[in-house]
């Protein structure tokens, strides 16, 4: 085995960088995506919604229940030919297959990030006593203000957690998106190890960028967390007495 | 004035409210006193739409709603025109005793901030926690946390203020306090419904018991009448309960 190549390893370091606009793009718009969604789905399932709740506990269990790799191929192979059949039929000139894959890249990355989200603030909405809702509409704030301004920023606060865990997640599953000739950064690795045959060269720069997105995503959601950190939580110091009564 | 007419709920096969009707008129301090389980909170709630009656009317302050057939905009208006006093206080966990007060001083009323502010901090002094106003809900006692709900619901200056068991929740050592501020509230003159299990506080305060059990006001009248000369069998033994001085030997 030849030795540790540390020219080519900075070179295909340096190219598989060029990737990372590709895989920031598909972790930042489903992930975006996937918050008023998952928001939408936790609300109709908490409501119990009838033909909805029943629907999006199936999609939950698909999107969640199965590897992301299957889905991946699935979306990939079956979609576009889905969809030529479709336009076939509807006898409009579009070629389906001139459709660049980062759009289904996008898809399915934002078809299972939504339903992690929705468990996330299932989970979250649920955390919060109904109480604080009834007592919004009770001082005679609307429905949507009693949940916009009450429940939702302690709903916000209890799922971020969960959120950093998906955007975690969700970055790590970008680089299965080469799969479908993305070239995101471990499609640009992969292409460099493949045709020179150093592979631990490349794959530890990929493994590199990766852990570095990772821990910045992971840093950020920290950052937010004692941002939004309010004074309000159990067992923070509250910053009583810094205003004076105005009497 | 209230008006409760032809109330009916149901939780499933289990009849809660049967058919009430009730007029409260202003000024009234109504304690709604009798066993658990027997609708007193259901009838509270069913005044203000946190639960929606099956069939009857409310009317409050000159709006009528139909348990049936009521509009998103009337319920606002008439939730606007009550408030509400929780069991387990509901202060809203992300604001502060001041901001409790002026949320919806300035999202239901429409005041402005400095207004609002303002009125919270005269409401706050009245229940003896001006020095509370900027702390958050989780750094206050039960007892304060139930005074901040009381003087949430006077600043709204409603029509009615409704409370619901508001020391069931608290420890001996705090139910006096907050009865205190409850009574105060009763001395400004302002209609309230009280449920509640203090049966000397109830007597003590309200000018009208009524007793209720199985979704049915089974009597109405003076705390007096009430407690001492009741019409109804069951009201008889409820109150005999009260009435007898236990003694325990050891």
């Amino acid at each position: 085995m030849a030795a540790f190549d540390v020219r080519f390893f900075i070179d295909t370091f340096l190219i598989a960088l060029t990737g990372i606009p590709v895989t920031l793009i598909l972790s930042v718009i489903p992930f975006l995506i996937a918050i008023p969604l998952g928001i939408g789905i936790a609300f109709l399932r908490l409501k119990k919604v009838i033909g909805a709740s029943q629907l999006f506990a199936v999609y939950s269990s698909f999107a969640l229940g199965t590897p992301l790799i299957i889905q991946i191929y699935l979306c990939y192979y079956v979609l576009p030919k889905a969809l030529a059949e479709f336009v076939k039929f509807l006898g409009i000139g579009i070629d389906i297959y001139a459709i660049d894959p980062i759009f289904y890249a996008l898809l399915v990355f934002t078809f299972n990030t939504t339903a992690s989200m929705t468990e996330t603030f299932r989970s979250a909405l649920n955390a919060v006593d109904q109480g604080q809702h009834e007592a919004g509409l009770a001082v005679g704030l609307s429905g949507f203000r009693s949940f916009s301004r009450i429940v939702m920023p302690q709903v916000f606060l209890i799922a971020l957690p969960n959120m950093a865990t998906t955007a975690v997640n969700l970055m790590k599953g970008t680089s299965l998106a080469f799969v479908m000739a993305v070239h995101d950064v471990m499609a640009k690795a992969r292409i460099e190890g493949i045709y020179s045959y150093k592979n631990i060269e490349s794959y530890l720069g990929a493994f590199i960028i990766f852990f570095i997105l990772c821990f910045v995503t992971e840093r950020l959601f920290k950052l937010l967390e004692s941002r939004l950190n309010a004074p309000w939580r159990k067992g923070n110091q509250a910053k009583g007495g810094e205003v004076e009564v105005a009497l | 004035m209230i008006e409760i007419k032809n109330l009916s709920k149901s939780f499933g096969s289990h009849h809660v409210i049967r058919d009430i009707s009730l007029t409260i008129n202003d000024k009234e301090v109504v304690a709604l006193i009798g066993p658990s389980g027997t609708g007193k909170t259901t009838l509270l709630r069913c005044i203000n739409f946190l639960t929606c009656g099956d069939k009857g009317e409310i009317s409050m302050g000159g709006l009528t709603v139909d348990c049936r057939k009521h509009s998103r905009y009337n319920l606002l208006n008439l939730r606007r025109k009550s408030a509400m006093v929780f069991q387990n206080y509901n202060l809203f966990q992300n604001k502060t005793a001041l901001q409790n007060i002026t949320e919806g001083l300035i999202y239901a009323k429409g005041l402005k901030k400095p207004e609002a502010e303002k009125r919270a901090c005269v409401e706050l002094e009245k229940v003896g926690l001006a020095d509370r106003a900027y702390d958050y809900p989780h750094r206050l006692s039960g007892g304060q946390q139930q005074r901040v709900a009381i003087a949430r619901a006077m600043a709204l200056d409603p029509e009615v203020i409704l409370f619901d068991e508001p020391t069931s929740a608290l420890d001996p050592e705090k139910v006096g306090e907050v009865l205190l501020a409850i009574k105060r509230v009763a001395r400004e003159g302002i209609t309230m419904i009280i449920v509640t299990h203090e049966l000397d506080f109830a007597r003590n305060v309200a000018s009208r018991i009524l007793f209720m059990d199985e979704g049915i006001i089974l009597e109405d009248g003076a705390p007096d009448e009430v407690f001492q000369t009741p019409k109804n069998e069951r009201t008889k033994r409820f109150m005999q309960n009260y009435n007898n001085d236990f003694i325990y030997n050891i």
